[in-house]
Parts: structure tokens; C-alpha cells; sequence
């Protein structure tokens, strides 16, 4: 195939529900198979054993739901983004929704930030909300928030602070908390909101019936969209 | 293809939505292992509206999600079901073990994955049996679903009708006491006359019994609470007497058009990783073989095959649908269809372009024109499989298994100068009549196959060969010439693996066996009678599951419960049962005459052969079945 001719596009969906319990491996394999259903012309790797080419920007951890997915792929033969929007919608399972189809704006590297809602329920707080933010107050205004945190080489404490911002004012309500939280994304510091709520569950000793959490959106170090 | 029904007939009284307390089930999926594997939401899964449909049928594979949605026959049926409008037909699979501890300690009972349902607010919970060592983890996911597991225990309000088939029940008696009915034979024609049936009786408002009396009359249909057995002294079986005008014999069910019999043209497609995780076209039911010890070559009978335009179509169907990168033939033997290279043709021509790699039988690649297999060869090389289940041509006409060592060899030849470079071989021993002459032959013939690798001048360069021999613990069947011998005890089996290890010279052939402690208690479930069902049970609630894994297969219990129950295992499994008595499932019919299975019988002690099917009609009687029609 003619690399020439092909089209860089990014597809950007959503994957809410229960779609959450799918991993980011099983989602490599539910997208190829999403891109062949949909019979758009796309480019494939070359070689032995050619595969469908795709490469997502942030894997999604399992269990959070997300408003804001992006995956990039190439067009060949022509094919533009209208035509893949139609043709991928009927392809995805319920639960993935396309938001768009467009050309790359940034580049993946750009991405540095990743905003998260994070709901979680207590009904042993049902009638005494206050705490729950007092504690998360109490939690988040520390200097530091240490957290071991394990990495390739090994568990590693790291200090979540300078990589935590809250967008929202954190609002708690028959005893269900819910915050909006800024994190680090990317490929040099990647700070998943479960490492973080789930420390500060255990450091204040609560334990909620459910937690919910959500990506809504993901920037650049400007905090400007990803597109 | 599935569509919402968009009216309802009529208002069912009193259901009860029964859906999932779904923060319980969230808390749970965020603890398990794979959690993919219990929260549905699959691309091609069948979505209804439970209000507006008049049967709900709970699908139930008892094994894990991972075995279960490879297996074809529950995706043909779940198809098949959904088709009608007024039934909506779900998935439920065993849950692991992790799973199951969560459900029980946090009481969230069994659900199905599409609606995430209680099973208690199905209509049917069906399950199918494809392997003996599964009925534990029926009776578990009954369990879980809070049921009771004794079809007696569950009362007689016209709901929850526990209903099985597949290939195990061919011998239905072991479990007779859970399940209120068994569909015996293919299932595409005869369920829906089931939910037909089912849907007027909700409608008259009658009981389970009265629904189950009536079911009996359908062809197809066993109903065990309408029989009773009397035993001799001995404890073998003297008569089975039915009730009232239940038959006193079922024969099976089997579709005579193939060609235009409902295949799905969309599969579930799972997220998460399965054993067989691509299409798959049916090319024929039936095998034209007849090796003795194989059941299923003997309970599909007649043959029957699809055109290879139909199957074409089916392939690329399904293709198109699912997205699936490979696509496999199945049938029992599908280098026997007769349409083999026209098939090849016709999925080549496409199948290449669209990068779908085509998932083939190795054996006798020799009949393939050089043009088909240098068009094979353009795809991915799968590893070369043979199956000729003995080492000693003494050995393979006493089971009739017709391949000659020459074959093997000759293929073999081809293989490995097409680059191949590795075999896997499939054996069994404990076979009627074997010697340990028979067991060393396993070794003598894969040490023929590494020689051979090495004696050609064109083998792969810089590659060394491995020959993997897999060596399974025959297991006597029910409906096969062998259902009257005795199986070998473990101790024989014991000593016989120790002979094969020390007879293997080459570090290039690797010996795997199946566990033989397995192999005696499917010997035992396969050909055992009513009075087994109490062990089951016992085994059951002393904490058996998931008994076909090594891991969780806990023999000591399973020997426990034969004390506890005074159920001697040997009785089944180890005697040799005369010609002329009555086998507890002589009252169900596969079609082929029970004096063809003896006479079967007679000709292996003879070590001799019965040509194939295609060769000259050995006569079995199966051909009735379809209006005197089978190949010939």
C-alpha cells in the first residue's frame, strides 16, 4: 500500500456503562474488529502477518468510564471522516459512542493533563455528608499526599500533590462525595484517580458501597483540549 | 438481525421484574478476576424488551464464559431462539470461583448477561452438557441462582423449567433427578415447538406437570418424571416403565435439510479472550468414519453435508458481521466433506483480500492439488495436527480407526517440506484388547516422524522438529460398539503411562497425559444410572466444581461420596456388560440399531474393519432417521 495516500484520522468516542469492565487489551482487539465490521478502507501494518493499525493516545484503566477516548488510525483510498463516521457508528458495540471522526490537531506526546468526576456512596454518611468532605478536605489541603505507587521498576512513593487539582469545588450530598479532579496523563507522569481516592479512603479509614469514576476530558499542559 | 418486538400480545400475570440489585453487582465486578466476562453489552448480543416478549429462555453453558462462548452449538441455538419474537433467549455461563465466593457471601444470585435478570425470572433455564463433568457446575449455577436442584423440589407453577441436551444426554439418566426435561438430538426445529407449546400452556394457565405431560408427546422430548426404573438383584436395569402415554422409547431429533436449516449470520462477538474467538461455518453434520470409539460418530449420524456456495455465504456473513480475522471449518472430520477443494476456491477468492486467515484440518493435505495448498500455504501456518488415537495398525482395526501409518508419514513429508517443523499427535490408551506392545508403538511411531524429519534433505534449515504426543485415557461410551467394555482401572492406566515414558528415546517427542483420575470418574457419569444422581449430588454439596479443571477437581470427595452414598463406581465403569442387558439408555434412540453395535463389537475382538460410510453402508440404521436417505 501507498503510504502517500493515506488519511491520519482520530476517532473520538466515548465508553461508559458497562463497557467500563473492559480492559484496555480487550479493547485493541474490540476496535480492529470494529474497524473490519465497518469495512472503511483503512491502512494496515505491512509485513508477515498484516493487522489493522490503530493506536489509542491514554489507556483507559478498567473500571472508569469515560467521556473523552481518542484513537487514531489512517484512511486509504480516498475515504474521508464523514464517510468513517458512518460507517464506524453502526460497527462500535452499545456502550462505545463516536463523538467524531477528524484530523489530529496535537500531537499524542501533547498530553498532559486529564480531568476525572469521581462519585463515590456512603450510606453510612447518608446523613452526615459534611464529613466526608471535611475528610476529603482534610486529605487534599495536606503539604504533601504520598503514595506508593507501583512502577517498572518496583513499588516507588510519589508525592501526588503537584499533579492534583481540583476543578470543582468538591460537594458531598446524602452521602455521596463528588469531586472533579485535574490529574497528570501521559507517557511522562500518569496519575490514575483510583491510586489517589483509593489512598485517601484508606487514610481515612472510610469504605463507600460505590465508587464512580468518570475521564471527561483530557489537555495539554495549557489545558486546551486534545483534539 | 434482532429487533426489538414492538407489541405484546398479551400481559403476563404476576412476573416479576427480579433484575439485579446492579450497585451490589458493580462493588462485585470491581473485585473479580476478568470482570468482562459477567457484564455482557457484546457486539451482536440479542437485546429485547422483556415486556413485550412471551418466553424468556435462559441459555446456560455449565463452564466458564471462556469455554462456553466457543462452543458453536449455543451460538446456532441462542440464534435459532431469537428469531421468534415472542422469545427472548439470554447467555448464562458458570462463574469462576472468585465470582462465585463474591455472589454467595453478598447473596447476589445468577443472572443473565443481556438483561442481567435473575434466572428465577426465566421461563426456561436450559443448559447444555457437552462434557459428563460438567453436571456439578449445573447443579451449582441452579444453586446460585436459588433454585432448588431436585426438579421435585421446585414445585408445580408453570416457571423456571429446567431443560438440557446435548451430546450427554444421550445418556440422560444420570441427572434425571434436576432436570424436568431433555431435548434429545438438534435442537433448531425442535425448541421452537417447545416455546410453541409453552407459550399455549401459559396462556390456559396449567401447571409444570400438565406442560410436561403434554411435552413428552413432541418427538424429541424426554420427560424422566414419567418413568420409573426396576432393577434386578444384581443392580442392573430390568425395565424402565413410563406413565401414562409418555413413549417407551425418544429417538432424537435431527434436521434433514442442512442446506436451508436457520445459521446464524452474527455471532456474540466477547471482548475478552476466548478459546475459540472467531467464525466458524458448519460444513457437515455426521462423520463417515465410524471409529468405535467415538461417540460422536455415532449419536450425529446421518451424514450430511452443505453445499459449498451456502457455506460460502455463510462465511462471509459472519465475516462481515463480527470482524473476525479468522475463520474456521468445523464438522467432525472436515477433510472428509466431499466439497472440500470447490470450497477452498470459492473462501480463497475473498478471504485473502480481507486478510481472514483460514483456520484448516491438517489431515490429508494430501488430496489437496498443489494449486489449493501453494494458495493455503500464502496464510498462516498453523501447526500440523494428526489423530491416530493408537500406536499399532493391530490397534487402529480393532477401534477402526482407518489410517494407515503410511498416510501419516506421507503427510508428514509434505508438511515438513512446506516448511513445518512441528506435529501434534493425539493417542489414547486403555482401549479394548490393547497390549503393551500397542503402547509402545505410540513411541516407535513419533520417533518414525522425527526420523523422517531428519532424513529429508529439504527440511526447514537451522529448524529442529517437535513431535507432542497428547495421551487421553479411553473412556467407553454410551451408543458406541465399545458401551459394553470395561474400562481400565487407574491402576492399569498407571502402569501403562510408566511403559510409553520408558519406551520414549527422543528429546524431541513430549508425552503430556490427561489426568487418569479424571478419566475414571467421566467413565462412571458416562454410563451410570439413576442411582448416580444421589452421588452427584452428595459430591456437589460436599463442595465438587469445575471438575473437568485439574486445579479444582477434588477426587477424594468425589470417592468420599461414592462411600457415603454406598454407590460402587466400579459397577459402571469397570464391568463388562452382556450384549443382552438392558443399558439404562436403550430407551433413547440416536437412530443406529443397538444390533449394529454389537455386531460392531464382535468385529473389533476380530480386529476387523467396517469400511466408511462413502465406502459401502455398514448398515447401522441411522438412515431412517432422514427417510431412508444418507449418503451411501
Amino acid at each position: 500500500m501507498d503510504n502517500n495516500n493515506t488519511v491520519d484520522a482520530r476517532l473520538f468516542y466515548t465508553k461508559t456503562g458497562d463497557l467500563k469492565y473492559i480492559s484496555h487489551l480487550d479493547m485493541n482487539r474490540c476496535m480492529q474488529r470494529v474497524l473490519r465490521r465497518s469495512r472503511l478502507p483503512i491502512w494496515h501494518t505491512e509485513g508477515f502477518n498484516p493487522h489493522v493499525y490503530i493506536t489509542f493516545a491514554l489507556p483507559l484503566s478498567l473500571g472508569i468510564e469515560s467521556l473523552y477516548e481518542t484513537m487514531d488510525f489512517r484512511l486509504v483510498d480516498g475515504a474521508d471522516f464523514e464517510t468513517a463516521e458512518k460507517l464506524l457508528t453502526p460497527a462500535l458495540p452499545a456502550g462505545i459512542k463516536l463523538i467524531r471522526v477528524a484530523a489530529p490537531v496535537m500531537k499524542v506526546s501533547e498530553i498532559a493533563l486529564a480531568d476525572f468526576s469521581v462519585k463515590a456512596s456512603s450510606a453510612a454518611y447518608a446523613s452526615d455528608s459534611d464529613k466526608l468532605l471535611t475528610l476529603w478536605n482534610d486529605y487534599v489541603e495536606q503539604d504533601s499526599i504520598i503514595i506508593p505507587k507501583k512502577t517498572k521498576s518496583g513499588i516507588k512513593d510519589i508525592d501526588v500533590k503537584p499533579h492534583l487539582m481540583q476543578q470543582n469545588d468538591p460537594t458531598a450530598q446524602d452521602g455521596t462525595l463528588s469531586l472533579t479532579l485535574r490529574l497528570s496523563a501521559g507517557s511522562t507522569v500518569n496519575i490514575n484517580p483510583m491510586l489517589v481516592f483509593n489512598d485517601f479512603c484508606e487514610k481515612s479509614g472510610i469504605s463507600f458501597d460505590s465508587i464512580n469514576y468518570t475521564k471527561l476530558a483530557v489537555y495539554n499542559k495549557n489545558g486546551i483540549l486534545f483534539k | 438481525m434482532y429487533h426489538y418486538n414492538v407489541y405484546s400480545i398479551y400481559t403476563l400475570s404476576g412476573r416479576m421484574s427480579q433484575t439485579l440489585d446492579r450497585q451490589k453487582l458493580d462493588s462485585l465486578l470491581s473485585r473479580v478476576q476478568k470482570p468482562a466476562r459477567y457484564s455482557g453489552g457484546e457486539s451482536g448480543c440479542a437485546m429485547k424488551d422483556k415486556n413485550a416478549v412471551d418466553v424468556r429462555f435462559a441459555f446456560c453453558f455449565p463452564d466458564k464464559y471462556e469455554i462456553g462462548m466457543s462452543h458453536l452449538g449455543i451460538k446456532i441455538l441462542y440464534g435459532v431462539l431469537n428469531t421468534l419474537d415472542y422469545v427472548w433467549c439470554e447467555r448464562v455461563f458458570a462463574p469462576d470461583t472468585d465470582m462465585e465466593q463474591l455472589m454467595r457471601t453478598e447473596n447476589l444470585p445468577l443472572y443473565a448477561l443481556e438483561s442481567k435478570d435473575e434466572l428465577t425470572a426465566f421461563d426456561f433455564i436450559g443448559f447444555t452438557l457437552q462434557y459428563e463433568l460438567c453436571y456439578t457446575n449445573m447443579l451449582n449455577m441452579l444453586d446460585l441462582a436459588g433454585l432448588p436442584v431436585r426438579a421435585a423440589d421446585r414445585g408445580d407453577e408453570l416457571k423456571n423449567i429446567v431443560i438440557a441436551g446435548g451430546p450427554c444426554t444421550c445418556n440422560p439418566e444420570p441427572i434425571t433427578d434436576f432436570i424436568d426435561i431433555f431435548s434429545i438430538g438438534e435442537g433448531e426445529e425442535a425448541l421452537p415447538e417447545l416455546m410453541a407449546l409453552y407459550r399455549e400452556a401459559k396462556k390456559e394457565g396449567i401447571g409444570k406437570s400438565e406442560f410436561l405431560r403434554r411435552a413428552a408427546k413432541l418427538d424429541g422430548f424426554y420427560v424422566p418424571s414419567l418413568y420409573t426404573p426396576q432393577y434386578h438383584e444384581d443392580g442392573t436395569l430390568a425395565e424402565l416403565i413410563p406413565t401414562g402415554d409418555a413413549p417407551a422409547k425418544i429417538t432424537k431429533r435431527i434436521i434433514s435439510d442442512l442446506e436451508n436449516v436457520f445459521y446464524p449470520q452474527e455471532f456474540v462477538v466477547p471482548f475478552t479472550e476466548t478459546v475459540h474467538d472467531r467464525a466458524v461455518i458448519e460444513v457437515m453434520r455426521g462423520c463417515i468414519r465410524g471409529c468405535r470409539f467415538c461417540q460422536a460418530g455415532f449419536i450425529y449420524r446421518p451424514v450430511r453435508e452443505k453445499s459449498s456456495e451456502k457455506l460460502n455465504q455463510n462465511a462471509k456473513e459472519l465475516c462481515y458481521s463480527t470482524g473476525y480475522e479468522e475463520l474456521s471449518l468445523c464438522s467432525l472430520s472436515t477433510s472428509d466433506y466431499s466439497n472440500i477443494e470447490p470450497l477452498l476456491d470459492q473462501l480463497l477468492d475473498w478471504t485473502a483480500e480481507d486478510k481472514v486467515s483460514l483456520s484448516l484440518p491438517s489431515l490429508r493435505i494430501d488430496k489437496f492439488s498443489k494449486e489449493v495448498l501453494d494458495r493455503i500455504s500464502l496464510l498462516k501456518k498453523n501447526g500440523l495436527t494428526f489423530a491416530p488415537e493408537a500406536g499399532t495398525q493391530r490397534m487402529r482395526d480393532i477401534i477402526n480407526k482407518n489410517i494407515t501409518e503410511d498416510e501419516i508419514l506421507r503427510t508428514c513429508r509434505i508438511a515438513f517440506e512446506g516448511g513445518y517443523t512441528a506435529v501434534k499427535l493425539y493417542f489414547m490408551i486403555g482401549l479394548p484388547g490393547e497390549t503393551l506392545e500397542d503402547i509402545e508403538g505410540i513411541a516407535v511411531l513419533a520417533q518414525k516422524i522425527v526420523d523422517l524429519y531428519y532424513s529429508l534433505p529439504n527440511k526447514p534449515k537451522g529448524k529442529g522438529v517437535t513431535v507432542s504426543a497428547s495421551v487421553a485415557s479411553f473412556v467407553p461410551k454410551p451408543h458406541t460398539p465399545f458401551e459394553f467394555e470395561p474400562q481400565d482401572t487407574q491402576d492399569m492406566l498407571k502402569e501403562k503411562q510408566r511403559h510409553l515414558l520408558s519406551c520414549i528415546k527422543s528429546k524431541k517427542i513430549h508425552i503430556s497425559w490427561h489426568d487418569s483420575r479424571i478419566s475414571a470418574l467421566e467413565g462412571v457419569m458416562a454410563r451410570a444410572d439413576r442411582k448416580i444422581c444421589k452421588v452427584i449430588e452428595t459430591a456437589w454439596r460436599m463442595g465438587c466444581s469445575f471438575d473437568a479443571w485439574d486445579e479444582t477437581f477434588k477426587y477424594d470427595l468425589w470417592l468420599k461420596a461414592f462411600e457415603e452414598t454406598g454407590i460402587d463406581p466400579a459397577f459402571y465403569a469397570n464391568r463388562t456388560r452382556p450384549y443382552d442387558e438392558l443399558l439404562p439408555w436403550d430407551h433413547i434412540s440416536y437412530g443406529v440399531d443397538k444390533s449394529f453395535l454389537i455386531r460392531e463389537n464382535m468385529l473389533s475382538k476380530e480386529e476387523k474393519t467396517t469400511p466408511n460410510c462413502r465406502e459401502r453402508c455398514a448398515g447401522c440404521g441411522a438412515k431412517k432417521l432422514n427417510g431412508g436417505c444418507c449418503i451411501g
